[in-house]
């Protein structure tokens, strides 16, 4: 067990590490800068404070000239003449090369052209983006924000208790409803209370959140009254965003207890049961209900993971402090430290609950052993 | 299968069936219909603005890049800004109805300046109770070392420009001087100011009300550095104070008692909640949670309020038009085409019809302000006249014209408009254009590395005088980003800049936008206006054509004391 565990943490070291250095790359990708604002301005002291005229990787394909980065005194390209060895490389598009000309065009395109690409020489390597960013992460800081007067580390310690509040609401709501819905549907299989109990979970799994937020807003909030629209002021507001990302789960696990239920149900120790004269209720809280829960209990960690990660809808809808909401403006933002960060948090949190998971798994199911595998 | 469970099931079986499609039926009609005589506690038509808080309560519709004001640009940290930081001068009460020797500023922290006679040197007296909120005195080296720290070589500020209007400014912010006594801001003593001018400025006295020019705590600022506006660490002189900020929720001002006119300020406390989504700034203003939704809200989610008593629309100093690039060499580098494209408008028709009326049609470049008034000679829709210039710059009938592309941030009144003048084209000349919609930042960055080919575009006055329009199309400026350039405009521009007689320097500005509106890169389509949501019970709120609202001429009436549906 021990020699798993250890495995597995390396493995998720190397995962994150692999997300971070994908996600570095594909932030930088989107066009435009954090730098950039409406009007005017001099954008040199954002983009040096930033390193953000430097290259991310060791291999890179320059910017171009007249890009409003390459624009500011002393530049990191312009104040070092670097070992460098610029190619090009055509790089050919799958699929079309019959070597026909493009008519519209005109022009052959059987590959595109790509770069100059430049590689540093080694002793830059420590100076791209990429290694600042990596070496501040080992050093435990997550950078600056690069829109924000706030550091990265603080805007998500004030977002995550909220996302985190939520995703346990939403998962205490979905096995509140989901259970009970589960159980009942199974004990009554094919009947219409079956139906019509599955049918409400098949519409949970079908309708997506930002159908159900805004729907959920205009009749509790709007109509009635009973909740505020937006924002988190008190425990009463995070309600509707709950029920919002839970109804899904609750679906789900009324449908995996269902499952359960049906199969536990003909078992020969549930015949015992009832054949030692036992009542229905007995035989179904005490006995049939701990094994159909075995998938649910499985379920937990997974839902609990995806509850995290996937509250950024809901929390833009309801407009909640969350994680969610600073991925997303971020994003809008190209705030890169900020996307990053978050998207570090996210990542570590998949992969650290996925780690849980596996391991509890043994302690539910004793047949499971990771030794051998 | 549990055959004894079965066997009782049919009658509640049944009536469940019913109660669950009763349910449902519920619920779509709660959602189809209105809400039908089930008014609680204010929801529902009649809504109060702000009956769920019992603190005054506003939208703001982002988190704050920075609470510094040497730093900032925008109108959310403006809204912060203006009341928690006061400068030399303070923003009036209103912009709209000013009489004669009033100014859209008041005094603040100077209770008194005058002005050389070559308008260039302005001696600001600043009061004696002017204070910080820790109790320190606010001396005129404070505004010193705060302009200082702004024009300080590299400093990370977006509005530092608008400081270079000081004479030897811009060498020093540039780095090109290094001695700070040669620029031309002096604190004579503790209670004296004397600031002296590049140039003759009529509009100085509303700049120093602009929080690029407000004193920053130095001491405090050297002490935290970034961190120094957290609510913990922030010290500041306006008639608010920051107490709380958390991202992407809310800011918490409250009155700062060491405030010098703190007897006349009324609001006790104000929060200030981050909501980027008008539509949810609309809800949340509909369940009593605001008193006022702070940014204008688009036509979609205004129009169905425009009869509540709540509803509000002030003129805006901004306008909507559409710029051309012209640095390719295409068909628009041709003003015949660009006049045609304008003609081909019906600017009427866009603010009446497509935007429901919200807007003022624009009649010429340059908003209506006080003093000023338009010398161009504004084409009007004619779309006949179009078609014959079309044809004379080679495109009879839109033939052979290039299919354009129109560039405009995600927006659904951004849309509107581009649709509206994409048919309009269509129909008065025969061209086609494609629509091209990229979210903000992509939209900013194709506009100002010129990499579209037609875009919408905004501009808010930083001030009330008609250079902050005109400046904007100087062969060097900026902010042009078109690639237009014309020597008499640029000359014009200059003359208007050095001269101190302010007659003649309004002249020089008309000539200088007749040549815009007649062979400029743009088409002026509207004058903003704010359409805003704001309780009919908040007294002192009136039209400000930069929507500056300071809390502190505010007061908020108990609505429980009046009839609520009086109005």
């Amino acid at each position: 067990m021990t020699r798993f565990i250890i495995r597995r943490s390396v493995a998720s070291v190397f995962v994150v590490l692999v997300v971070i250095l994908i996600s570095l790359w594909i932030t930088r990708l989107a066009p435009s800068n954090p730098c950039l604002e409406e009007r005017d301005v001099d954008i040199c002291p954002c983009v040096q404070n930033h390193h953000l005229d430097r290259p991310v990787f060791p291999v890179y394909t320059p910017l171009e000239d007249e890009h409003p980065m390459k624009q500011c005194p002393g530049s990191w390209e312009a104040e070092r003449r670097l070992a460098v060895f610029p190619m090009s490389v055509d790089v050919p598009i799958p699929g079309a090369g019959d070597g026909e000309e493009d008519e519209a065009s005109g022009i052959d395109e059987t590959s595109v052209t790509v770069g100059p690409i430049y590689i540093l020489g080694p002793g830059q390597w420590t100076e791209t983006q990429a290694a600042t960013y990596v070496g501040n992460l080992a050093r435990g800081s997550l950078g600056d924000s690069m829109v924000t007067d706030w550091t990265v580390g603080e805007t998500l310690r004030s977002a995550l208790p909220y996302t985190i509040q939520l995703a346990l609401q939403s998962l205490f709501f979905a096995l509140l409803f989901g259970i009970p819905a589960g159980l009942i549907a199974g004990l009554r299989q094919n009947s219409p209370t079956d139906y019509s109990v599955m049918t409400v979970a098949m519409i949970g799994v079908s309708i997506p959140n930002f159908v159900l937020g805004p729907l959920l807003i205009l009749l509790f909030s709007l109509h009635l009254g009973w909740f505020s629209a937006t924002g988190w002021y008190s425990w009463q507001d995070s309600i509707l965003p709950s029920i919002t990302l839970g109804l899904f789960y609750t679906a789900y696990v009324a449908r995996l207890t269902r499952g359960g239920v049906l199969e536990v149900i003909r078992k020969d120790y549930i015949r015992t049961a009832r054949a030692k004269g036992l009542s229905e209720r007995v035989v179904v809280m005490r006995h049939a209900l701990k094994g159909a829960l075995l998938p649910v209990v499985s379920y937990l960690g997974p839902a609990f993971a995806a509850m995290l990660a996937g509250s950024v809808v809901v929390e833009e809808i309801f407009g909640l402090p969350g994680v969610g909401t600073h991925f997303i403006r971020s994003a809008l933002n190209r705030d890169y430290n900020l996307v990053l960060g978050t998207i570090i948090l996210y990542s570590s949190l998949l992969v650290f609950l996925n780690l849980v998971v596996d391991i509890l798994y043994t302690v539910i199911d004793p047949r499971v052993d990771y030794e051998d595998g | 299968m549990h055959k004894s469970s079965e066997r009782t099931e049919p009658r509640g079986k049944c009536r469940r069936v019913a109660a669950w499609m009763a349910t449902v039926a519920a619920l779509v009609w709660f959602a189809s219909t209105g809400c039908g005589g089930c008014n609680i506690g204010g929801a529902g038509e009649d809504f109060v603005a702000g009956y769920n808080t019992d603190v005054f309560t506003f939208a703001v519709s982002a988190d704050p890049q920075t609470l510094d004001p040497s730093r900032m640009s925008g109108a959310p940290e403006g809204r912060i800004a203006f009341n928690i930081f006061e400068g030399l001068m303070a923003p009036g009460p209103t912009t709209e109805g000013l009489g004669e020797g009033e100014s859209v500023v008041v005094p603040g922290v100077a209770k008194d300046f005058d002005v050389s006679e070559d308008g260039r040197t302005y001696t600001f007296y600043l009061r004696e109770d002017a204070k910080w909120s820790n109790g320190e005195p606010v001396t005129a080296r404070d505004f010193e070392l705060s302009w200082k720290r702004v024009l300080t070589p590299g400093f990370d500020g977006d509005y530092v420009q608008i400081l270079w209007v000081i004479e030897n400014g811009e060498p020093y912010s540039r780095g090109e001087l290094d001695d700070w006594n040669q620029v031309g801001v002096r604190s004579i003593d503790d209670r004296t100011l004397e600031v002296t001018l590049e140039e003759p400025t009529p509009y100085f006295p509303e700049l120093v009300a602009f929080y690029t020019f407000y004193p920053v705590p130095i001491d405090v600022v050297e002490e935290h550095e970034e961190r120094w506006t957290r609510p913990e660490n922030i010290v500041s002189n306006g008639a608010y104070k920051l107490t709380g900020h958390r991202p992407q929720m809310d800011m918490v001002m409250e009155k700062n008692p060491h405030y010098w006119d703190a007897d006349n300020v009324s609001i006790e406390k104000a929060i200030a909640r981050i909501i980027p989504d008008t539509n949810a700034v609309v809800n949340a203003y509909r369940t009593g949670a605001l008193h006022y939704s702070g940014a204008s809200i688009p036509v979609a989610q205004i129009t169905s309020l425009m009869t509540h008593p709540d509803y509000y629309n002030e003129p805006m100093l901004g306008t909507y038009y559409l710029r051309f690039n012209v640095s390719d060499d295409n068909a628009l580098a041709d003003p015949k085409v660009r006049r045609a494209l304008w003609k081909a408008i019906d600017r009427r028709s866009l603010v009446e019809d497509t935007m429901n009326n919200l807007y003022d049609v624009a009649d010429a470049y340059v908003p209506p302000m006080a003093g000023w008034e338009s010398g161009a000679e504004f084409p009007g829709y004619d779309p006949s006249r179009a078609r014959e210039l079309l044809a004379e710059a080679g495109y009879p009938d839109g033939e052979g014209f290039p299919r354009f592309q129109y560039l405009y941030n995600t927006d659904e009144d951004h849309k509107l408009i581009a649709e509206a003048i994409q048919s309009m084209w269509q129909r008065n000349l025969g061209i086609e254009i494609r629509l091209v919609n990229k979210e903000w930042r992509t939209y900013l960055q194709d506009v100002s590395t010129l990499n579209y080919q037609i875009a919408r575009a905004g501009w808010i006055g930083d001030y009330n005088d008609p250079s902050t329009f005109l400046d904007l199309w100087r062969t060097d400026n900026g902010n042009n980003n078109t690639g237009w350039s014309d020597e008499e405009y640029d000359e014009l521009m200059d003359k208007a800049r050095t001269e101190p007689d302010p007659e003649r320097r309004l002249e020089y500005m008309q000539r200088a936008e007749a040549i815009l509106v007649d062979r400029g890169p743009i088409v002026p389509i509207y004058y903003y206006t704010n359409n805003v949501l704001v309780s009919r019970f908040l007294d002192g709120f009136e039209p400000h054509n930069r929507d500056i609202h300071l809390l502190k001429y505010m007061s908020l009436r108990d609505p429980t004391e009046t009839n609520p549906s009086g109005e």
